[in-house]
């Protein structure tokens, strides 16, 4: 059975299984245009699951429910006084937006207190992750203005109207935009929070508390927050006041990018100012944790910017390795670590060998090579070498990113030194003292061992390519091909050759992208 | 294998659009044809992420209104089904740490799914189970996300987060478990 019958039948498995919910739906999105905004349904769904599951969780769902009702129309009733016409209806989006991004509004957290008069702005904070938003309050901590400061930000606020609502539900309205637009999420999870106060000491516990709420927040939505929180001191360098002017930033990001490129001078502050707050966290260190930089003692942090939509130090070291055509155990110094280069994250991988020394630059993102840098370790300039050597001369220079560029290069010379040891069975066991073998049988023996299962010779065939690849403790190398109408793909066994899995499609099947 | 008879397509990215577009504007009435279109993909996606049959239900209903509040959000840039299921995505994250809070998990009960359907293909519930119960959790959801609901690989990548080569080679051994799974199954029947 080829890829599309099998996408087919289970396209058709999972087709019409859902009973007709339409109905349901449109009443749903009927209400949401009239006056009235009732119980969403899953609050409804919540509650029956709670009967069936016993008297006291029906208990307290009820409370709760009672709670953001009864806050709900408190909001609704001060929002009607004040509001005239349109505005009125964007405070029900609003409570819709609260309900959509929230798992349980508990009532406690929107400000109690009566509305009260008050129109002196007592704290200005930002929040920056990519869209910069900035909130004014009073000193009771209402909302005087809420204002996107760039075009990503105005998608986030929207037509959300803040106004006299209290500082914690504005901030958890605007994270619920943030996550359900996709600007924060399990692998986006970084955040910069700068508060701006008359008084520094409520700044800071203002600080405190926010970075705690948004953690939460966060947390309802299964992300772990990494919360860069600051301070701004009324005496705010001129310097960065005028890099926020420049870069058209916030002044919060500004002292970041200023913190930053004091520290180290590889990045210009033009450079860092395009940077999101995640990437910013990443190269500076700030999350990770080591012991922390003087020039960054004005940051609080929790938790850890995320580098998980990255490849990974592994897969990182993997592809470098695989470039150079050697194994981990061939080398020594080895060393990676996350940066900005070339306008994008990459990781730095540099390793020695006893004849040469390696610097990779590999994307970060899709684990092609950037750059390739070798040296002769004895500073002599590299001359021609034996086997991977040669290859690998000719894969520096004509390198043009994609991991296993320089295969193609691959002599012949190579295979009879690597193929030596492993074939007979040994495991695990380094030849030592020589530059480049290893236990590996090495790509050669790889592609043949998948040529001849196949049943073609290596001129039979288009497209030859091996990969070195290390996964689950296993070393294997992934060959494909194309012949005769088909595409092959292989994984074998590093160590001794056996072919461990195979795969054929029609070429006219791939999908692509 | 039947080849796809004209309503199983895979909703073209054009038509979607183009009623998220209506639905931005007000127009109710584009939720009908958009809901029949679509509701395959969404519905189809949080049952093999929450194996729970209501759960789903509700992840769908409440994915649908929410398209329909949010429609004025979306930026026509061609991939509509990769916006919708990333609000589905959510919804489905939200419902697994509700159930969290609750400190107990649901009996899966996808399988009821079967029970109110008119007479299906019996071919259908030996594939629905090989993915529900041989396949990791994030095998299943790249699977059905490609084949399901449509998305491309690097719409996949991107919505969970992983690169691209991580969704073609696991894609690839997915597919290849099934292939595995389904001829095994086969003879053992024979």
């Amino acid at each position: 059975m080829n890829n599309t019958e099998l996408e087919n039948r289970v396209k058709d498995a999972y087709s019409g299984l859902a009973p007709d919910l339409l109905p349901d739906i449109l009443a749903d999105c009927e209400k949401q245009n009239g006056t009235v905004i009732p119980m969403r349904r899953t609050d409804d769904a919540a509650m029956e699951a709670a009967e069936r599951k016993g008297d006291a969780a029906k208990e307290t769902e009820r409370n709760r429910d009672a709670a953001e009702t009864a806050e709900r129309k408190r909001v609704t009733a001060e929002a009607s006084e004040r509001k005239k016409s349109a505005g009125g209806f964007a405070w029900r989006r609003w409570l819709g937006g609260i309900a959509a991004a929230l798992v349980l509004f508990v009532g406690g957290f929107a400000g109690l207190n009566g509305y009260r008069a008050a129109n002196g702005v007592a704290s200005r904070i930002t929040l920056d992750v990519n869209p910069s938003i900035e909130i004014t309050v009073n000193a009771n901590e209402k909302v005087l203005a809420v204002t996107p400061l760039n075009p990503d930000a105005e998608k986030i606020v929207g037509t959300m109207d803040f106004k006299g609502s209290s500082l914690d539900v504005a901030v958890n309205a605007l994270i619920g935009s943030l996550v359900r637009n996709g600007y924060l999420s399990e692998v986006k999870n970084s955040i910069l929070v700068s508060v701006d106060a008359k008084n520094e000491a409520d700044g800071k516990s203002l600080e405190e508390r926010l970075m705690n709420e948004i953690n939460a927040i966060l947390a309802d939505s299964n992300i772990e927050g990494a919360i860069l929180g600051q301070t701004l001191s009324k005496n705010a360098e001129e310097s960065t006041k005028q890099l926020a002017a420049e870069q058209n930033i916030t002044p919060g990001k500004a002292a970041l990018v200023h913190a930053i490129a004091t520290k180290s001078d590889r990045y210009s502050e033009e450079e860092l100012a395009a940077l999101t707050i995640q990437e910013l966290m990443l190269i500076s260190g700030l999350s990770s944790t080591q012991e922390s930089l003087t020039a960054f003692d004005s940051f609080q942090t929790t938790g850890q910017a995320s580098s998980a939509a990255y490849i990974g130090r592994d897969a990182a070291i993997k592809a470098a390795l695989a470039n150079a055509g050697l194994a981990e155990t061939a080398v020594y110094d080895l060393e990676c670590e996350l940066d900005w280069e070339y306008g994008r994250m990459v990781y730095e991988v540099s390793f020695d060998t006893a004849e040469y020394e390696y610097e990779y630059d590999i994307d970060a993102t899709t684990g092609a090579v950037v750059k390739v840098d070798r040296e002769r370790a004895d500073g002599r300039g590299s001359g021609s070498a034996t086997g991977n050597g040669t290859t690998q001369t000719n894969g520096a220079n004509g390198l043009s990113g994609g991991v296993g560029a320089a295969t193609g290069g691959n002599g012949g010379s190579a295979s009879g030194s690597q193929t030596s040891g492993a074939v007979s069975g040994q495991t695990g066991s380094n030849v030592s003292g020589q530059t480049d073998s290893t236990a590996y049988i090495g790509r050669d023996a790889a592609k043949n061992a998948a040529l001849a299962h196949a049943g073609f010779t290596a001129s039979e065939v288009r497209d030859l390519d091996c990969e070195f690849e290390r996964e689950a403790g296993r070393a294997v190398y992934e060959v494909d091909f194309e012949a005769g109408g088909y595409e092959y793909d292989y994984d074998v066994d590093a160590l001794t050759g056996e072919v461990l899995r195979f795969g054929r499609e029609a070429e006219n099947d791939r999908d692509g992208d | 294998m039947n080849s796809l008879s004209a309503e199983n397509r895979i909703p073209e990215p054009d038509l979607t659009e183009r009623l998220l577009l209506r639905l931005s504007r007000g127009e109710l009435a584009a939720m009908t044809p958009l809901y029949e279109t679509v509701k395959d993909s969404v519905f189809g996606y949080a049952l093999s992420v929450l194996k729970h049959k209501e759960d789903a239900e509700d992840v769908t209903h409440d994915c649908f209104v929410s398209v329909y509040r949010t429609a004025s959000t979306y930026r026509p840039l061609g991939k509509p089904m990769a916006w919708i299921i990333t609000i589905a995505r959510n919804l489905c994250l939200m419902k697994i740490r509700e159930r969290k809070k609750f400190a107990e998990l649901p009996d899966e009960d996808w399988q009821t799914v079967f029970e109110d359907t008119r007479r299906r293909d019996p071919d259908d519930r030996i594939v629905l189970e090989a993915c529900m119960k041989e396949l990791a959790d994030e095998e299943r959801e790249i699977l059905i996300l490609h084949a399901v609901s449509g998305l491309k690989h690097r719409e996949i990548a991107e919505l969970l987060g992983i690169p691209l080569g991580t969704v073609l080679s696991k894609y690839r051994r997915t597919l290849a478990k099934m292939n595995g799974y389904l001829t095994k199954g086969t003879e053992e029947h024979e």
